[in-house]
């Protein structure tokens, strides 16, 4: 399951970036919080497909489908 | 005289940066509530200081160019010296995120030994929503003195003067904690910021309200530009015509009078005009960026954008493109992939301007009867218009879906479209207001110039041999005669190539041009007389419609090509966008002539 498949309104946690993601893109993601075991929430897929919105600490952010599909998550169960 | 010592301003993009530095400055930075806006390193004089506010990063490992240049630059600067102390903006109601970017400042700025001040703003939202940092708590524990501050309110700035003005010694960064560990103790707890901000979303982030939201809100855009600057723009136009009278009246009848009535009130009067249309958009683009609303819009045209190789950042300068294009292609800055930035910027100048409004309404008048109606209701003048705007996304889309692949074989890299969702907050109007001057400014002395001289020397051009300003007998018309072998294929004569000439001043030239050559005064408020001349003259539908689609694709506009060329730094990037518009333009009106002429 990579962050692009994950549900509005569900919690998930980062488990690790796929081979071939560009440097610059982990960078950045990192650099926003989007780092391994990171628990994210994910709020809303934007209307028509769009990108997906996500909170981490205490922003949020809007990714586009060229960058989520390169990070592996796994759902986490929130009480 | 050595170099003033300066202070240094750094901080996240959207921290409230360019607000600060405006408030200490007095200067008029841009402030806008969308990530990333400042660029440009901008300094000023802070007392006896130059405060030097630096372009915005999200954290000292860049990842596009531009932010590449910035973490370059700031080491640059750090390294030359001369240096009071780095002020850190943070944004105290993103605490922690903040906190990770001024960990990393502190970082480098401590491998150079200098003072760092870490003011923590927009304390006046946290102050209003009764919560509370442990500031002191805070300085204590890290070594490095923070004081709460608010861009907006004033509040704390004094402090800040105190506390750069007896320069804090720089002690090593004393905490081994991380930002979480910081904030989880000297912060605050429940995140009442991001959830007012998730129910706001829920409506304009929706798919339905969301969609409602988002026309209405269009829809007053182009009322603002098309209404409601309406009167504005007839008031410069009187006073434009009204200094015209007074000055030409001083000067006695003859060549000078001429030139000074139709090249410089004609020439700069046509543009002047638009003026008010800019300074009002601008100001709406500027709330709507500042509320926070304008990151939500990128996000929502994200994806039917991207089809084309645009992305969501693309909107907002296709929009400000339907007032002018050169305004439209500095918007295009803020894009940080650079492929995108160029597909945009390129075709920008296809999206209907305000320039082209006077020659659609022309041909729209000449060739559709007013009562007709469309399916019995809408009016068929008024669906010719919408279609004409249509028309120019459908090209515009098309051709940067062409330029993007073209640019992907190129150096030019892709950034991917990661945005942050600022949260909303109420526009601070005085800022705002600063700024529509500076990009009507800004129009008015980049635009001016280049106009002036194309206005000019196309007035020589009509004006002489003869000296008489018989149009149909100068050194202009000539030239239209050499076009009629191009114009044949159009159905039209000479005298549209006369019109074509002069518009390369501005395109709505075209119609006072052809205002004189059919012997209309006063064309540009007079098209239903021209229009009556241009059907008495047998002007078919075929050549109306052949004309409609040249205009509409042609990049008939000097200034527009000049502010390509200064973006692009390349010479050949306006002169092939120019030539393939035209020919584009060209054949399509020659397809649509011979099309319709059966
Ligand atoms: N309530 C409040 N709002 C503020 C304060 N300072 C700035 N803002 C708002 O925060 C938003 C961002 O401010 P900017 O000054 O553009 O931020 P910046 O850090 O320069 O951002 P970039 O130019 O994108 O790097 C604007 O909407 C400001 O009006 C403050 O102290 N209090």
């Amino acid at each position: 399951m990579t962050l692009w498949d994950a549900n509005p309104r569900t919690y998930i946690r980062i488990k690790g970036f796929m081979e071939d993601m560009p440097e610059a893109y982990r960078l950045r993601l990192h650099d926003l919080g989007f780092r391994q075991n990171a628990e994210v929430y994910c709020l809303r897929h934007a209307p028509f497909s769009g990108p997906r919105v996500f909170q981490v600490e205490d922003a949020v952010f809007a990714l586009e489908k060229t960058v989520a599909v390169f990070v592996k998550v796994e759902p986490v169960e929130h009480e | 005289m050595s170099d003033p010592i300066k202070v240094v301003l750094v901080g996240k993009p959207n921290s409230g940066k360019s607000l600060l530095f405006n408030r200490l400055t007095g200067l008029h930075q841009k402030v806008a509530n969308y990530p990333g806006v400042t660029v440009d390193v901008t300094s000023g004089a802070w007392g006896s200081y130059e405060l030097v506010d630096f372009p915005g990063s999200y954290s000292m490992k860049p990842i596009s160019a531009e932010e590449e240049l910035a973490v370059l630059q700031f080491k640059t600067l750090l390294e030359a010296g001369h240096i009071h102390c780095v002020v850190c903006v943070l944004d105290a109601t993103l605490l922690e995120r903040s906190l990770t970017f001024g960990l990393q400042v502190a970082e480098e700025v401590g491998r150079y030994g200098y003072p760092i001040v870490f003011v923590l703003n927009m304390y006046d939202e946290i102050e209003s929503n009764r919560l509370s940092i442990d500031v002191s708590g805070l300085s204590e524990e890290m070594g490095i003195p923070c004081l709460p501050i608010s861009a907006k309110t004033g509040k704390g700035l004094s402090d800040l003067t105190k506390v750069v003005a007896a320069r804090p010694m720089f002690v090593k960064l004393k905490s081994s904690m991380t930002a979480a560990e910081l904030t989880q103790k000297f912060g605050f707890k429940a995140n009442v910021f991001l959830k007012r901000m998730n129910h706001i979303d829920n409506i304009f982030l929706s798919s339905f309200l969301g969609a409602i939201f988002f026309l209405a809100i269009m829809f007053l855009i182009f009322q603002s530009i098309f209404t409601w600057a309406l009167p504005l723009m007839d008031g410069t136009d009187a006073v434009i015509v009204w200094l015209g009278e007074v000055v030409g009246g001083w000067i006695s009848e003859g060549f000078i009078h001429d030139f000074f009535q139709d090249a410089i009130i004609g020439g700069l009067g046509t543009f002047i005009v638009f003026v008010p249309q800019i300074f009002i958009l601008t100001f709406i683009i500027g709330l709507l960026e500042d509320s926070g609303y304008l990151s939500r819009v990128a996000i929502i045209c994200h994806r039917p954008l991207k089809f084309f190789g645009l992305s969501g950042k693309s909107f907002i300068p296709f929009l400000s493109g339907h007032a002018c294009a050169i305004p439209a292609i500095y918007a295009t800055r803020m894009i940080e992939s650079k492929r995108v930035r160029f597909a945009t910027m390129l075709t920008i100048p296809l999206i209907s301007c305000s320039a082209r409004l006077p020659i659609y309404s022309l041909f729209v008048v000449a060739l559709i009867p007013r009562g007709d109606k469309l399916l019995g209701i809408f009016s068929l003048q008024g669906f010719a218009f919408f279609a004409l705007y249509i028309f120019g996304y459908f090209v515009a889309l098309l051709m940067s879906a062409i330029i993007s692949r073209l640019a992907s074989k190129n150096k030019f890299s892709n950034t991917p479209f990661i945005v942050e969702l600022p949260a909303y907050r109420v526009p601070v109007v005085r800022p705002l207001l600063m700024r529509a001057f500076k990009s009507s400014w800004n129009f008015l002395s980049e635009a001016g110039p280049i106009i002036f001289v194309t206005s000019v020397v196309v007035w020589f051009l009509g004006y002489f041999p003869n000296g008489h300003g018989q149009l149909e007998s100068s050194w202009l018309a000539t030239m239209g005669h050499w076009l009629e072998p191009v114009l044949r294929p159009l159905g039209v004569d000479w005298r549209f190539g006369v019109a074509i000439l002069t518009s390369f001043v501005a395109r709505e030239v075209f119609v006072s041009t052809l205002g004189t050559l059919n012997g209309i005064g006063g064309a540009e408020e007079n098209v239903g007389g021209l229009a009556h001349a241009l059907n008495a003259g047998g002007l078919t539908l075929a050549s109306g419609v052949a004309l409609l689609l040249f205009y509409s694709i042609a990049l008939q506009c000097v200034s527009t090509l000049a502010t390509i060329k200064r973006e692009t730094k390349s010479n050949w990037i306006p002169t092939a966008l120019f030539v393939s518009y035209t020919l584009l333009a060209y054949i399509l009106s020659i397809a649509a002539f011979a099309a319709l002429s059966h």
